[in-house]
C-alpha cells in the first residue's frame, strides 16, 4: 500500500503536556489535524482553551495540572485515562523551561527547579507508561530535548543537563519497553521561533540569523512535524533515538550572547 | 491483605489486564512474566511484604500460586 497516508493517526489518543504555547501547541494542533484526539496538558486551563480553540476534530479534552506537583502525576493521568475510558497511544513530553546561567552565578536552587520542571516529570509520566494498562502495546512517547544536550553551551550547564537527562531516559525506557512495540525517542531542535527561543532571535540580526541557520530558523510547526512523524507508524523501526533539527547549523556555539 | 489484594498487586507487577490471574496461572503462559516483571515483582514483595526474594526463589516460581505463598 504505497499510496497509504501512513500519517494518519485517525482514533489514536495523545497526551500532550506544555500544550499552552510553542512546541506543544503547534504538535496538538498538527494531532488534531491528522485526527488523532488530544489531552491537553498545561498550568492554565485558560491558555489550554486557546489551544483548543485552534484544534480540529472532537474528542480533545483541556486537562490543566502542574506537573512539578510529582506526587499527583498518576492520579493526573488516571483522569486522562477516565474521561473518556481509554487508554493512550502516546505522549508528546513537551513541557519545559530555560534560563541558568554562567557557573559563577548559576546556583543550587536554579538547578534544582530547572530539573523539577524539566526532567522529573518525565520520568513519573514514563513510569506510568511502564503500564500498559496506561499507554497501550505499540504506543509511541516523543520529549522534546535541545541541541543543547549535545551541544551545551556555557551559561546552559542547568538546561542542557535537563534535557540531556531526557535524552538518557528516553533510551532507557526505549530498551524496557521495546517487547510492547512502544517506541520512545526526543527531539534535539536548535533554537526554535517561539515564545522560548524569542531572546535569541531578539538578539540576532537578519545577516547574523541567515549564518547560523542557513535552511532559516526552526519554527514551532517544523518541530511538530517530526514529533508527528515520530508519533506515526512511518517511524514504525525507530525507538531510542534522538532527531536533530539542524536547519543547517553545524554546529556552532551559539553562545556569543554572553 | 485478602486474595484478591494480593492478586492484584501480582498482575501489577506483571502488566497484565486486571483479574486475569489465578493462583493456577502458570506463569510461563503469562506472555509479560519476563525479566522486567521480575524485578517488579521482587519490589512489590520488598514494599508490601518487606521480603527480598532471591535469583532461586524467583527461578522456582511456576504459578501464580507460588508467588502467592510468598505474600505473607
Amino acid at each position: 500500500m504505497m499510496n497509504e497516508n501512513m500519517l494518519n493517526l485517525e482514533g489514536e489518543k495523545y497526551l500532550v503536556t506544555g500544550a499552552s504555547s510553542g512546541i506543544g501547541q503547534a504538535t496538538a494542533i498538527l494531532i488534531s489535524k491528522l485526527g488523532g484526539k488530544v489531552i491537553l496538558n498545561g498550568r492554565s486551563g485558560e491558555r489550554l482553551n486557546q489551544t483548543y480553540s485552534k484544534m480540529e476534530g472532537e474528542g480533545h479534552h483541556v486537562m490543566p495540572f502542574d506537573l512539578t506537583n510529582q506526587e499527583g502525576i498518576k492520579t493526573y493521568i488516571d483522569s486522562c485515562l477516565k474521561i473518556d475510558d481509554q487508554r493512550l497511544d502516546g505522549v508528546v513530553f513537551a513541557a519545559g523551561i530555560g534560563g541558568g546561567s554562567v557557573l559563577r552565578a548559576e546556583n543550587l536552587e536554579n538547578l534544582q527547579h530547572i530539573i523539577e520542571a524539566n526532567f522529573l516529570p518525565y520520568f513519573s509520566i514514563l513510569k506510568a507508561c511502564s503500564s500498559r494498562r496506561v499507554l497501550n502495546d505499540g504506543g509511541s512517547i516523543v520529549a522534546i530535548s535541545s541541541r543543547a544536550a549535545k551541544n551545551p553551551d556555557k551559561a546552559q550547564l542547568s538546561y542542557a543537563s535537563s534535557k540531556a537527562a531526557l535524552d538518557t531516559a528516553s533510551e532507557v525506557a526505549a530498551l524496557e519497553f521495546a517487547k510492547r512495540r512502544v517506541r520512545v525517542n526526543t527531539v534535539r531542535p536548535e533554537m526554535v521561533d517561539t515564545p522560548m527561543g524569542a531572546a535569541f532571535f531578539e538578539s540576532v540580526s537578519p545577516e547574523q540569523q541567515k549564518e547560523f541557520y542557513p535552511l532559516d530558523p526552526l519554527t514551532a510547526e517544523d518541530v511538530a512535524n517530526t514529533i508527528a512523524f515520530l508519533l506515526s507508524d512511518m517511524s514504525s523501526k525507530i525507538t531510542g533515538q534522538h532527531i536533530c533539527l539542524s536547519a543547517g547549523n553545524d554546529g556552532r556555539p551559539i553562545d556569543f550572547l554572553i | 491483605m485478602n486474595i484478591q489484594e494480593k492478586l492484584s498487586l501480582i498482575e501489577e507487577a506483571l502488566d497484565t489486564e486486571e483479574n486475569t490471574l489465578t493462583p493456577e496461572t502458570v506463569l510461563e503462559d503469562v506472555d509479560s512474566w519476563d525479566s522486567i516483571a521480575a524485578l517488579s515483582l521482587i519490589a512489590m514483595m520488598d514494599d508490601n511484604f518487606g521480603k527480598t526474594l532471591s535469583g532461586s526463589e524467583i527461578k522456582a516460581l511456576v504459578t501464580v500460586g507460588d508467588i502467592l505463598a510468598h505474600m505473607e
